[in-house]
């Protein structure tokens, strides 16, 4: 069997490229032939993605489209021979970009014109989130594919260390980490003065980064860390020196940071926004509130070490639902069709 | 304390501050301001780089390239801003047309 995988854009530390390389391999592991495409490829991914250009399937191919955002020419796609399977990662709303980056926010506004025409063109729509699948009519759900979660693994120990409120994600205005910032500084003035908050994340632009650096030395003066390209290990021991993950974003479609932090015994605190209260469930602290609610949840959430104990003991169950063995198995449901 | 607890706790929160600076907000009706002000291209110079592992020269390199074309782009960007420019305006005089009142 060949299987062909098509992305709109490729990034190193991009989730859905991250879940296409896992796939890659799993399928690889089945013996299954193919190659994975992209139409924007970061240099840094080297031939790990090939342009849409080489992609040449046929009849009999499966492939296996993951949505996320207008691409040009990613329409020919759907002229391809194969079956063709829509992974819906969702699009984000262009509302979010048109005053920080219009090339994106075109991408955006397109995109989700026309995921409807793919959907209404592809042989199965299925979304990794259900959130995500009822938007294009579905009810079927492939929950992101990803090796590392593994509830077998023991919960690690409590940090240390002054009390550390971490978002991971990239630092784009719908992920809202200028309320990240706002939160950690009313926590500080308000609760914790030594809490700090770690940012990992890629930024928009260099532009966008600035707007938030000069936020937090206005408000929360040293309190404030911004990391990027961390790899694997270090981006583990950040999670393992949180007390506390907190997710403010006003749009996710799935949020893979959120089973990171499930993973290494974090706390959970966000509102419930898009996939957000379907990936935490009953795991997490969810509360559409304003910024005082939300700060006072993080300081409850550092201070109880009963309310710590339930929610590190729910997140790591939470897990159950998104083990690699559970999801490879769906994966490999779907593609047998 | 129970996550439940914890949740109501919270609810009643309020520390009574209005933290001022930078704060991101969704665009979702854009105003003749707004547009006007997407009208004029200006390019942000501190946006040209190479995100390639040895990209530093190579961002350097563009951002020259592009010190030395400033003159040629700085007519394309003034000739696609105009455009943009009058064609907002005539959009807004449209507006007004539709929103004054019947004429006798």
């Amino acid at each position: 069997m060949r299987l062909h995988q098509v992305l709109s854009g490729a990034g190193p530390f991009d989730a859905i490229t991250r879940e296409a390389l896992a796939i890659r391999e799993l399928a690889s592991a089945w013996g299954w032939d193919g190659a994975d495409h992209a139409v924007h490829i970061d240099p840094r991914m080297g031939r790990r993605m090939r342009g849409l250009d080489e992609l040449s399937s046929a009849p009999g191919d499966t492939l296996l489209i993951h949505y996320s955002a207008h691409a040009p020419k990613m329409k020919r796609v759907l002229d391809e021979p194969g079956r063709k399977i829509l992974l819906s990662h969702n699009v984000t709303p262009a509302k979010w970009f048109w005053d920080h980056e219009a090339g994106i926010a075109l991408q955006c506004a397109l995109g989700r014109r026309e995921m409807h025409e793919f959907a209404a063109r592809c042989d199965v729509v299925v979304g990794d989130s259900l959130f995500n699948a009822a938007e294009l009519g579905s009810d079927r759900v492939l929950p992101l594919v990803l090796p590392w979660i593994d509830p077998a693994v023991a919960l690690p120990p409590e940090p240390d260390g002054p009390p550390t409120v971490l978002f991971v994600g990239r630092l784009v205005p719908h992920k809202r980490q200028d309320e990240l910032i706002r939160a950690i500084a009313l926590l500080r003035r308000h609760r914790r003065p030594d809490a700090r908050l770690v940012l990992v994340g890629e930024p928009l632009h260099e532009s966008y980064l600035d707007a938030l650096v000069a936020l937090a030395d206005e408000l929360a003066p040293g309190a404030v860390t911004f990391e990027r390209g961390l790899d694997d290990e270090a981006l583990a021991a950040r999670y393992r020196s949180a007390h506390v993950f907190l997710c403010l974003s006003e749009h996710e479609g799935f949020c893979v940071p959120l089973l990171e932090a499930f993973q290494h015994g974090v706390p959970v605190v966000a509102r419930p926004r898009g996939a957000v209260t379907e990936t935490v469930g009953e795991a997490g602290l969810l509360l559409d509130g304003p910024l005082d609610a939300m700060a006072e949840l993080v300081h409850l959430a550092i201070d109880d070490a009963e309310l710590r104990g339930i929610l590190r003991e729910r997140g790591h169950a939470r897990l159950d639902r998104y083990a690699y063995p559970r999801t490879s198995a769906l994966l490999r449901e779907l593609l047998d069709g | 304390m129970k996550p439940e607890e914890a949740l109501e706790r919270a609810r009643h929160a309020s520390f009574g501050e209005d933290l001022s600076g930078f704060a991101v907000e969704a665009t979702n009706d854009v105003t003749i301001d707004k547009l006007m002000e997407w009208a004029i291209i200006e390019t942000d110079p501190a946006l040209v780089r190479s995100t390639r592992f040895y990209g530093a020269p190579i961002t350097w390199y563009k951002r020259a390239l592009r010190r030395a074309l400033r003159q040629e782009l700085g007519q394309a960007y003034a000739q696609q801003s105009r455009f943009n420019l009058m064609v907002v305006r005539r959009l807004e005089e449209l507006e007004s047309l539709r929103e004054a009142p019947p004429g006798p």
